[in-house]
């Protein structure tokens, strides 16, 4: 019962000191500057207003339970509503609307370091996987190469017979001789029944028996040749490579221990940023594989009927392969679109008639 | 008169009882709700909040003899407990992936380093559900005294991890006797201010509850296999394996067979759910008789039925939730542990000092990576 609720009100409660489990009758008054908590044997203790903590915001609905911040365990506790009023005047940190101002504080705090590790996240995936992979030292990056290789090509035979190697050479010389490249390449051919072209990390190439049989000229081979040394002068695959690691080191670190639903947005996040970064690289790529085409003297008409041929194959059919490699080369219509505009040079065929039947033959062992 | 209602001396005389109840209070919907929509704000970096709150919302539900519980960990104590195990633990770990890729190591060295590492973390599992135990207890406040576990984490976890090895050697066998043996240790370790809990048991009486279990589950699973041969027999699984490599798959039969093959699973689940619910009704129960506090004994009343019950409200909870109503969950379980438990004996609660346990500053971050305990 309250005695008054004015100054110097004063009001019955229980306290524990924290010290043991007993709990103690008390009086509680609020003095101008404290709350005084007296026993029969005298004042047991003041607490500041200023220091005064509540487990739960103060209302009247609610027994009221106060801590203090310099007596961490200790507990009083005021079953009396008209106490409430009386304290919340002298302590505001301890009403519900200050306790909603803290969240407050919290998740904004909160955001804030989200937003942060947004754009520390956008680094890693944007800037800095470029920047590593150029440090990457060649031994790194063969290594990695040889691992990417083994697990993609997973026991199927590579083709090489003598004359559709000396074709590839022949090819290789082409485009790097002209271009007075410092990059060593590798280029291989597995027996892949699906059409498509890899550039690997530390310089080798990987073609399929596929792509070769398919297409109509050494020219529009010679065209994703050129198209994938551009990747490799690019270092996208590392960079690829050094940016899946970023976001795999994100995700892993932002949903470790949230729920599945947080790792399947981590997922979807990693795989959309990859392929939009996949749009820029084949764009760089194309610049690189004109320029090279340019200075091979081949024709990039080569590769435009590549790209037209994909493009019309994804369009007449449904073969899965292609789509797939269509989702992985976005925007195709867009890059032969920009490929068109490009001035023609004066060029002759890549491989002669002999050795562009070798290289189509060279999974025929 | 002021002076008239204050007694000179504190009041000792408590009553005999003990009750314990679980008293729900609204609001609990509301901060799930604020929770949700916060983490996916804040990228889930607000959950520390969010689960400090939930915790202090079912805390504040459990009275003990009138008097509620109250939690007072902070949501920073736990960001920092997870910070310090993704920068000791799981940055250290990818690293070392990356480096496996880089240097393309010998496949038997990758082997036996990520089994080393698959045993530490294992053990390490065990140190985390400790830690995360001592963490909560030093949290949680009764009439102004806290808890604690004054052990060793690792001496858990090592015998936590070598009680795993021998339930897969043992087809299970050994469970029993780990669950009495790792109840042990925590009961003896708990403190609540300078007073010890303590249990005495042994694995015996557990071990004809364990025999229906494990023979039952046995049964249910020869049963269902039967079942399936013969179901099988009628064809009608055949929707789900084209086996005569037809263009034109029947889309009804494989709707059909999907749905037998879901009841089937049903049809296993149920018997174990039962099964499992006999053994832990008796194990809990039998572990609480076996702890003391100070002169207070414990009488645990699980049954069967009532835990079938509980855990099928709290998996459709979940299912239907995708998990975001799990406090709701936390919540059902301490409910059940609270009308469940009752306690009897006298209390010197004079007796009771405040713990001079050294706090952990940071909490859980080892039992939110490896993701054990449901609190």
């Amino acid at each position: 019962m309250s005695m008054s609720s004015n100054a110097n009100a004063t009001f019955r409660g229980h306290y524990y000191d924290g010290l043991t489990a007993l709990s103690r009758r008390v009086i509680v008054r609020l003095s101008t500057n404290m709350l005084v908590i007296s026993d029969a044997d005298g004042v047991v203790t003041n607490w500041t207003y200023v220091g005064l903590t509540a487990p739960e915001p103060v209302s009247a609905r609610k027994t009221t339970r106060l801590a203090h911040e310099e007596a961490k365990s200790a507990r009083l506790v005021v079953e009396d509503p008209l106490f409430v009023p009386g304290v919340l005047s002298r302590a505001p940190q301890l009403s519900r609307a200050a306790a909603h101002k803290r969240s407050l504080v919290i998740a904004s705090l909160c955001f804030l370091v989200a937003l942060a590790m947004l754009a520390t996240g956008y680094v890693v995936v944007s800037v800095a996987p470029q920047f590593v992979a150029r440090l990457m030292p060649d031994s790194w990056r063969t290594s990695l190469g040889e691992q990417v290789e083994q697990q993609m090509v997973a026991g199927t035979p590579q083709c090489s017979t003598p004359e559709g190697l000396e074709a590839i050479a022949a090819l290789e010389d082409r485009l790097s001789v002209g271009a007075a490249l410092e990059e060593t390449f590798t280029i291989k051919v597995y027996a892949f029944d699906f059409i498509n072209a890899f550039a690997l990390p530390g310089g080798t190439i990987v073609l399929s028996g596929e792509l070769l049989q398919t297409q109509s000229s050494a020219d529009a081979i010679a065209g994703v040749l050129a198209h994938e040394f551009g990747h490799i002068l690019e270092r996208d695959s590392e960079t690829t490579l050094v940016r899946l690691l970023g976001i795999s080191a994100i995700t892993e670190a932002a949903f470790a221990g949230s729920s599945q639903m947080g790792s399947l947005v981590g997922d979807a996040a990693a795989f959309l940023t990859l392929m939009s970064y996949s749009r820029d690289a084949e764009r760089r790529a194309d610049e690189h594989a004109v320029e090279l085409l340019e200075q091979a003297q081949i024709d990039y008409a080569g590769l435009l009927s590549f790209f037209e041929y994909v493009n019309e194959t994804e369009d007449g059919a449904e073969e899965s392969t292609l789509t797939a490699l269509a989702s992985s080369h976005p925007g195709l219509s867009e890059r032969i679109e920009s490929l068109k505009q490009v001035e023609p040079w004066p060029s002759h065929p890549a491989l002669d008639e002999e050795q562009w039947a070798a290289l189509q033959a060279i999974c025929n062992d | 008169m002021t002076d008239a209602f204050i007694v000179s001396e504190p009041v000792t005389a408590e009553p005999p009882r003990i009750s314990i109840n679980y008293r729900p209070k609204p609001g609990l919907g509301a901060l799930v709700l604020k929770n949700i929509f916060l983490n996916f704000v804040t990228l889930f970096i607000y959950s520390f909040w969010a689960k400090t709150n939930v915790r202090k919302h079912i805390w504040s539900c459990v009275h003990i003899m009138d008097e509620p519980l109250e939690y007072t960990g902070r949501g920073i104590e736990l960001a920092l407990g997870f910070l310090i195990v993704i920068g000791f633990f799981l940055l250290p770990l990818v690293a070392l992936q990356t480096a496996f890729q880089i240097f393309a190591v010998n496949e038997f060295i990758i082997f036996g380093v990520n089994l080393l590492i698959l045993i530490v973390f294992t053990f390490l599992t065990g140190v985390a559900i400790y830690r995360a135990r001592r963490y909560r207890l030093s949290r949680t406040l009764w009439r102004g005294i806290r808890g604690t576990l004054i052990g060793s984490a690792f001496t858990y976890g090592a015998v936590r991890f070598g009680f795993l090895l021998l339930q897969s050697a043992s087809a299970m066998w050994t469970h029993p006797v780990a669950q009495v043996t790792l109840f042990s240790i925590l009961t003896g370790d708990m403190r609540f201010g300078n007073r010890p809990f303590k249990f005495q048991g042994n694995s015996g009486p557990l071990y004809g509850p364990f025999a229906i279990f494990w023979f039952g589950t046995l049964v249910a699973i020869i049963l269902i296999i039967i079942g399936i041969v013969v179901t099988a027999s009628t064809g009608v699984f055949d929707g789900l394996i084209d086996v005569t490599g037809e263009e034109d798959i029947d889309v009804m039969a494989g709707v059909i067979a999907t749905a037998a093959l879901i009841a089937v699973i049903f049809l296993l689940a149920i018997p174990y759910i039962i099964l499992r619910a006999f053994y832990t009704a008796a194990e809990i129960s039998y572990l609480a008789r076996g702890t003391r506090y100070e002169d207070v004994t414990f009488a645990m009343n699980a049954t069967t039925g009532s835990l079938v019950k509980l855990v099928f409200l709290n998996g459709i909870i979940m299912l239907f939730t995708l998990g975001l109503a799990a406090p709701f969950v936390q919540q059902n379980l301490i409910r059940y542990l609270c009308e469940r438990l009752s306690a009897s004996g006298e209390l010197d609660l004079a007796s009771i000092q405040q713990s001079q346990a050294e706090m952990d500053q940071t909490g859980e971050g080892l039992a939110e990576v490896f993701d054990v305990d449901v609190f």
